[in-house]
Protein backbone atom coordinates (compact mmCIF):
# COMPACT_ATOMS: atom_id res chain seq x y z
CA UNK A 1 0.00 0.00 0.00
CA UNK A 2 1.26 3.47 -0.82
CA UNK A 3 1.82 6.00 1.95
CA UNK A 4 -0.81 8.65 2.63
CA UNK A 5 -0.33 10.92 5.63
CA UNK A 6 -3.05 11.26 8.26
CA UNK A 7 -5.66 13.99 7.97
CA UNK A 8 -8.29 14.76 5.39
CA UNK A 9 -7.26 13.68 1.90
CA UNK A 10 -7.18 16.41 -0.74
CA UNK A 11 -9.18 15.90 -3.94
CA UNK A 12 -9.25 18.08 -7.04
CA UNK A 13 -12.30 17.99 -9.30
CA UNK A 14 -12.55 19.73 -12.65
CA UNK A 15 -15.83 21.01 -13.99
CA UNK A 16 -17.24 21.31 -10.49
CA UNK A 17 -19.80 24.05 -11.11
CA UNK A 18 -22.38 21.78 -12.71
CA UNK A 19 -23.34 18.26 -13.70
CA UNK A 20 -21.35 15.23 -12.60
CA UNK A 21 -18.41 17.32 -11.39
CA UNK A 22 -20.59 19.45 -9.16
CA UNK A 23 -22.29 16.39 -7.75
CA UNK A 24 -19.01 14.66 -7.00
CA UNK A 25 -17.41 17.76 -5.49
CA UNK A 26 -20.39 18.20 -3.19
CA UNK A 27 -20.50 14.51 -2.28
CA UNK A 28 -16.83 14.22 -1.37
CA UNK A 29 -16.60 17.63 0.33
CA UNK A 30 -19.43 16.50 2.58
CA UNK A 31 -17.53 13.31 3.27
CA UNK A 32 -13.99 13.21 4.53
CA UNK A 33 -12.29 15.07 1.66
CA UNK A 34 -11.00 18.58 1.24
CA UNK A 35 -12.14 19.37 -2.30
CA UNK A 36 -10.50 21.85 -4.64
CA UNK A 37 -12.86 22.35 -7.55
CA UNK A 38 -12.64 24.45 -10.65
CA UNK A 39 -14.66 25.63 -13.60
CA UNK A 40 -14.59 28.46 -16.07
CA UNK A 41 -17.19 30.30 -14.05
CA UNK A 42 -17.90 31.05 -10.45
CA UNK A 43 -18.71 28.40 -7.87
CA UNK A 44 -22.27 27.14 -7.67
CA UNK A 45 -21.58 25.27 -4.44
CA UNK A 46 -22.27 27.40 -1.43
CA UNK A 47 -22.08 26.53 2.24
CA UNK A 48 -20.27 23.29 1.49
CA UNK A 49 -17.62 22.58 4.08
CA UNK A 50 -14.12 21.81 2.87
CA UNK A 51 -14.80 23.07 -0.64
CA UNK A 52 -12.59 25.63 -2.36
CA UNK A 53 -13.35 26.88 -5.87
CA UNK A 54 -11.02 28.35 -8.48
CA UNK A 55 -11.93 29.89 -11.81
CA UNK A 56 -9.84 27.99 -14.34
CA UNK A 57 -10.10 27.21 -18.03
CA UNK A 58 -8.60 23.72 -17.92
CA UNK A 59 -7.86 23.72 -21.63
CA UNK A 60 -5.42 26.59 -21.03
CA UNK A 61 -1.91 25.35 -20.23
CA UNK A 62 -0.76 28.25 -18.07
CA UNK A 63 -4.02 28.40 -16.11
CA UNK A 64 -3.80 24.70 -15.25
CA UNK A 65 -0.16 25.06 -14.26
CA UNK A 66 -0.96 28.00 -11.99
CA UNK A 67 -3.96 26.19 -10.50
CA UNK A 68 -1.94 23.06 -9.71
CA UNK A 69 0.69 25.15 -8.00
CA UNK A 70 -1.90 27.15 -6.04
CA UNK A 71 -3.61 23.97 -4.83
CA UNK A 72 -0.29 22.45 -3.79
CA UNK A 73 0.60 25.62 -1.87
CA UNK A 74 -2.78 25.84 -0.21
CA UNK A 75 -3.16 22.19 0.75
CA UNK A 76 0.40 20.91 0.81
CA UNK A 77 -0.49 17.81 -1.19
CA UNK A 78 -2.97 16.35 -3.66
CA UNK A 79 -4.25 12.82 -3.11
CA UNK A 80 -6.98 12.43 -5.71
CA UNK A 81 -7.59 14.12 -9.06
CA UNK A 82 -10.89 13.70 -10.86
CA UNK A 83 -10.84 14.93 -14.43
CA UNK A 84 -14.45 15.32 -15.29
CA UNK A 85 -14.71 18.49 -17.31
CA UNK A 86 -16.38 18.12 -20.66
CA UNK A 87 -18.39 19.86 -23.28
CA UNK A 88 -21.99 18.80 -23.07
CA UNK A 89 -23.76 19.77 -26.25
CA UNK A 90 -25.35 17.84 -29.05
CA UNK A 91 -23.01 16.92 -31.89
CA UNK A 92 -23.62 16.33 -35.55
CA UNK A 93 -22.71 13.52 -37.96
CA UNK A 94 -19.14 13.67 -39.21
CA UNK A 95 -20.05 15.21 -42.57
CA UNK A 96 -21.72 18.12 -40.83
CA UNK A 97 -19.16 18.63 -38.09
CA UNK A 98 -17.06 21.75 -38.51
CA UNK A 99 -13.40 21.70 -37.64
CA UNK A 100 -14.09 24.39 -35.07
CA UNK A 101 -16.71 22.22 -33.38
CA UNK A 102 -14.49 19.12 -33.47
CA UNK A 103 -11.61 21.04 -31.93
CA UNK A 104 -13.83 22.51 -29.24
CA UNK A 105 -14.76 18.99 -28.06
CA UNK A 106 -11.15 17.79 -28.17
CA UNK A 107 -9.93 20.85 -26.28
CA UNK A 108 -12.66 20.73 -23.65
CA UNK A 109 -12.41 16.99 -23.04
CA UNK A 110 -9.03 15.56 -24.09
CA UNK A 111 -6.65 18.50 -23.95
CA UNK A 112 -7.97 19.54 -20.55
CA UNK A 113 -7.59 16.01 -19.18
CA UNK A 114 -4.04 15.85 -20.53
CA UNK A 115 -3.08 19.15 -18.91
CA UNK A 116 -4.66 18.38 -15.55
CA UNK A 117 -3.16 14.87 -15.49
CA UNK A 118 0.26 16.20 -16.47
CA UNK A 119 0.42 18.83 -13.76
CA UNK A 120 -1.11 16.86 -10.90
CA UNK A 121 0.68 13.60 -11.76
CA UNK A 122 3.98 15.43 -11.23
CA UNK A 123 2.84 16.54 -7.79
CA UNK A 124 1.68 13.01 -6.99
CA UNK A 125 4.81 11.29 -8.31
CA UNK A 126 6.95 13.52 -6.11
CA UNK A 127 4.87 12.72 -3.01
CA UNK A 128 4.84 9.01 -4.03
CA UNK A 129 1.09 8.75 -3.74
CA UNK A 130 -1.92 9.66 -5.83
CA UNK A 131 -5.15 8.56 -7.43
CA UNK A 132 -6.11 9.90 -10.84
CA UNK A 133 -9.66 9.14 -11.91
CA UNK A 134 -10.77 10.27 -15.33
CA UNK A 135 -14.40 10.36 -16.35
CA UNK A 136 -15.19 8.94 -19.76
CA UNK A 137 -18.59 7.94 -21.14
CA UNK A 138 -20.63 5.01 -22.35
CA UNK A 139 -20.53 6.85 -25.67
CA UNK A 140 -17.11 5.31 -26.29
CA UNK A 141 -18.86 1.93 -26.60
CA UNK A 142 -21.89 3.04 -28.56
CA UNK A 143 -20.22 4.51 -31.66
CA UNK A 144 -23.41 6.48 -32.09
CA UNK A 145 -23.91 8.63 -35.18
CA UNK A 146 -23.60 12.30 -34.33
CA UNK A 147 -20.85 11.85 -31.75
CA UNK A 148 -17.61 11.86 -33.80
CA UNK A 149 -16.01 14.58 -31.71
CA UNK A 150 -17.41 13.74 -28.27
CA UNK A 151 -16.81 9.98 -28.50
CA UNK A 152 -13.36 10.35 -30.05
CA UNK A 153 -12.31 12.75 -27.32
CA UNK A 154 -13.69 10.52 -24.57
CA UNK A 155 -11.95 7.47 -26.12
CA UNK A 156 -8.78 9.53 -26.11
CA UNK A 157 -9.25 10.05 -22.37
CA UNK A 158 -9.31 6.27 -21.88
CA UNK A 159 -6.10 5.79 -23.87
CA UNK A 160 -4.38 8.69 -22.14
CA UNK A 161 -5.27 7.19 -18.76
CA UNK A 162 -3.83 3.79 -19.68
CA UNK A 163 -0.59 5.29 -20.95
CA UNK A 164 -0.27 7.37 -17.79
CA UNK A 165 -1.02 4.31 -15.67
CA UNK A 166 1.96 2.54 -17.25
CA UNK A 167 4.25 5.54 -16.87
CA UNK A 168 3.37 5.98 -13.19
CA UNK A 169 3.16 2.33 -12.17
CA UNK A 170 6.21 2.51 -9.90
CA UNK A 171 5.39 5.84 -8.31
CA UNK A 172 2.46 4.98 -6.05
CA UNK A 173 0.09 6.82 -8.39
CA UNK A 174 -2.80 4.94 -9.98
CA UNK A 175 -4.84 6.07 -12.99
CA UNK A 176 -8.26 4.69 -13.78
CA UNK A 177 -11.40 5.53 -15.72
CA UNK A 178 -15.03 5.63 -14.73
CA UNK A 179 -17.27 5.38 -17.76
CA UNK A 180 -20.84 6.20 -16.76
CA UNK A 181 -24.01 5.38 -18.63
CA UNK A 182 -26.71 8.03 -18.71
CA UNK A 183 -26.56 10.35 -15.70
CA UNK A 184 -29.30 12.87 -15.29
CA UNK A 185 -27.83 16.32 -15.00
CA UNK A 186 -29.12 19.73 -15.97
CA UNK A 187 -27.15 19.41 -19.21
CA UNK A 188 -28.54 16.03 -20.25
CA UNK A 189 -32.03 17.14 -19.18
CA UNK A 190 -31.74 19.99 -21.65
CA UNK A 191 -31.43 17.47 -24.51
CA UNK A 192 -35.05 16.41 -23.96
CA UNK A 193 -37.10 13.27 -23.39
CA UNK A 194 -36.60 11.81 -26.89
CA UNK A 195 -32.83 11.96 -26.56
CA UNK A 196 -33.01 10.36 -23.10
CA UNK A 197 -35.27 7.58 -24.42
CA UNK A 198 -32.86 6.87 -27.30
CA UNK A 199 -29.89 6.81 -24.94
CA UNK A 200 -31.55 4.35 -22.58
CA UNK A 201 -32.49 2.13 -25.53
CA UNK A 202 -28.79 1.73 -26.35
CA UNK A 203 -27.73 0.62 -22.85
CA UNK A 204 -28.59 -2.44 -20.78
CA UNK A 205 -29.34 -0.43 -17.66
CA UNK A 206 -32.76 1.00 -18.37
CA UNK A 207 -32.54 3.93 -16.01
CA UNK A 208 -30.30 6.91 -15.46
CA UNK A 209 -27.74 6.46 -12.71
CA UNK A 210 -27.46 8.71 -9.68
CA UNK A 211 -24.40 10.80 -8.89
CA UNK A 212 -24.11 8.94 -5.58
CA UNK A 213 -23.81 5.66 -7.49
CA UNK A 214 -21.03 7.14 -9.57
CA UNK A 215 -19.30 8.42 -6.44
CA UNK A 216 -19.31 4.89 -5.08
CA UNK A 217 -17.14 3.74 -8.00
CA UNK A 218 -14.90 6.79 -7.68
CA UNK A 219 -14.52 6.09 -3.98
CA UNK A 220 -13.19 2.62 -4.77
CA UNK A 221 -10.51 3.95 -7.13
CA UNK A 222 -9.70 6.82 -4.74
CA UNK A 223 -9.14 4.54 -1.79
CA UNK A 224 -5.60 4.11 -0.43
CA UNK A 225 -6.38 0.37 -0.43
CA UNK A 226 -6.78 0.38 -4.24
CA UNK A 227 -3.10 0.82 -4.99
CA UNK A 228 -2.98 -2.43 -6.98
CA UNK A 229 -5.60 -1.26 -9.49
CA UNK A 230 -4.36 0.94 -12.33
CA UNK A 231 -5.16 1.41 -16.00
CA UNK A 232 -8.66 0.02 -15.59
CA UNK A 233 -12.02 1.16 -16.93
CA UNK A 234 -15.30 0.62 -15.12
CA UNK A 235 -18.44 0.88 -17.22
CA UNK A 236 -21.67 1.11 -15.31
CA UNK A 237 -23.45 -1.19 -17.78
CA UNK A 238 -23.20 -2.83 -21.18
CA UNK A 239 -24.54 -1.53 -24.45
CA UNK A 240 -27.38 -3.26 -26.28
CA UNK B 1 19.15 35.43 -8.56
CA UNK B 2 21.12 32.36 -7.61
CA UNK B 3 24.75 31.83 -8.57
CA UNK B 4 25.74 28.78 -10.60
CA UNK B 5 27.46 27.15 -7.63
CA UNK B 6 24.32 27.56 -5.56
CA UNK B 7 22.26 26.02 -8.33
CA UNK B 8 24.59 23.04 -8.66
CA UNK B 9 24.39 22.59 -4.93
CA UNK B 10 20.60 22.69 -5.12
CA UNK B 11 20.67 20.04 -7.86
CA UNK B 12 22.79 17.80 -5.62
CA UNK B 13 20.42 18.26 -2.70
CA UNK B 14 17.47 17.37 -4.89
CA UNK B 15 19.11 14.21 -6.23
CA UNK B 16 20.07 13.16 -2.69
CA UNK B 17 16.57 13.80 -1.41
CA UNK B 18 14.98 11.79 -4.24
CA UNK B 19 17.46 8.99 -3.63
CA UNK B 20 16.62 8.94 0.09
CA UNK B 21 12.90 8.75 -0.61
CA UNK B 22 13.40 5.90 -3.08
CA UNK B 23 12.26 7.84 -6.15
CA UNK B 24 15.74 7.45 -7.64
CA UNK B 25 17.15 3.95 -7.26
CA UNK B 26 20.84 4.62 -7.93
CA UNK B 27 23.40 6.95 -6.39
CA UNK B 28 24.19 9.89 -8.68
CA UNK B 29 27.12 12.14 -7.89
CA UNK B 30 26.27 15.45 -9.50
CA UNK B 31 29.04 17.57 -10.95
CA UNK B 32 28.94 19.97 -13.88
CA UNK B 33 29.52 17.19 -16.42
CA UNK B 34 26.85 14.83 -15.07
CA UNK B 35 24.37 13.95 -17.80
CA UNK B 36 20.84 14.43 -16.50
CA UNK B 37 18.94 13.60 -19.67
CA UNK B 38 19.87 11.60 -22.74
CA UNK B 39 22.38 8.82 -23.39
CA UNK B 40 24.55 8.28 -20.34
CA UNK B 41 22.01 9.60 -17.83
CA UNK B 42 21.24 7.51 -14.75
CA UNK B 43 17.77 9.02 -14.63
CA UNK B 44 14.95 7.46 -16.61
CA UNK B 45 12.25 9.72 -18.09
CA UNK B 46 10.00 9.54 -15.02
CA UNK B 47 12.98 10.11 -12.74
CA UNK B 48 13.93 13.19 -14.75
CA UNK B 49 10.39 14.61 -14.63
CA UNK B 50 10.23 14.09 -10.87
CA UNK B 51 13.70 15.61 -10.46
CA UNK B 52 12.67 18.72 -12.42
CA UNK B 53 9.47 19.02 -10.35
CA UNK B 54 11.49 18.82 -7.15
CA UNK B 55 14.09 21.34 -8.39
CA UNK B 56 11.29 23.74 -9.34
CA UNK B 57 9.83 23.53 -5.82
CA UNK B 58 13.25 24.11 -4.26
CA UNK B 59 13.96 27.09 -6.52
CA UNK B 60 10.68 28.69 -5.59
CA UNK B 61 11.35 28.19 -1.89
CA UNK B 62 14.88 29.49 -2.24
CA UNK B 63 14.07 32.59 -4.28
CA UNK B 64 10.55 33.36 -3.06
CA UNK B 65 9.59 33.72 -6.72
CA UNK B 66 7.00 31.90 -8.77
CA UNK B 67 9.23 30.17 -11.31
CA UNK B 68 8.40 27.51 -13.88
CA UNK B 69 10.95 25.25 -15.53
CA UNK B 70 9.75 24.92 -19.11
CA UNK B 71 11.27 21.99 -20.95
CA UNK B 72 10.71 23.56 -24.37
CA UNK B 73 12.81 26.53 -23.26
CA UNK B 74 15.64 24.12 -22.52
CA UNK B 75 15.30 22.66 -26.01
CA UNK B 76 15.37 26.13 -27.52
CA UNK B 77 18.39 27.11 -25.49
CA UNK B 78 20.41 24.08 -26.57
CA UNK B 79 19.17 23.30 -30.09
CA UNK B 80 20.38 20.01 -31.53
CA UNK B 81 21.85 18.83 -28.24
CA UNK B 82 21.03 15.18 -27.48
CA UNK B 83 21.98 15.40 -23.82
CA UNK B 84 21.42 17.78 -20.95
CA UNK B 85 24.25 18.09 -18.46
CA UNK B 86 24.04 19.57 -14.97
CA UNK B 87 26.15 22.47 -16.26
CA UNK B 88 23.68 23.24 -19.06
CA UNK B 89 20.72 22.91 -16.73
CA UNK B 90 22.38 25.16 -14.16
CA UNK B 91 23.02 27.85 -16.80
CA UNK B 92 19.34 27.82 -17.68
CA UNK B 93 18.32 27.99 -14.03
CA UNK B 94 20.67 30.89 -13.29
CA UNK B 95 18.97 32.81 -16.07
CA UNK B 96 15.54 31.75 -14.86
CA UNK B 97 16.16 32.94 -11.32
CA UNK B 98 17.58 36.21 -12.58
CA UNK B 99 14.45 37.06 -14.56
Amino acid sequence: MSPMPPGSPVMVVTGSSRGIGRGMAEHFANAEYIVEGCSRGESTLTDVPNYHHSTVDVSDESQVRDWARAVKRRQGRVDVAICNVGLVKLGTVTGMTTLESFRSFVDAILTSTFLVCREFSKVMALQRYGRIINISSIMTELHAPGTPAYSSAKSGVVELTKVLARELINTGVTCNVVSPSLVLTESSEAFGEEWKKNMLAMQTLQRPIEIAELCNIVRFFASPESGCVSGQVVHTCLVT
Amino acid sequence: MLAKDEILSLLRESILSLRRSGIIEVDIAVDAETILLGTGSSLDSMGFVTFVTDVEERLNRETGKDLYIVLTELEERFPGSTTLTADMFADYLVELTAA
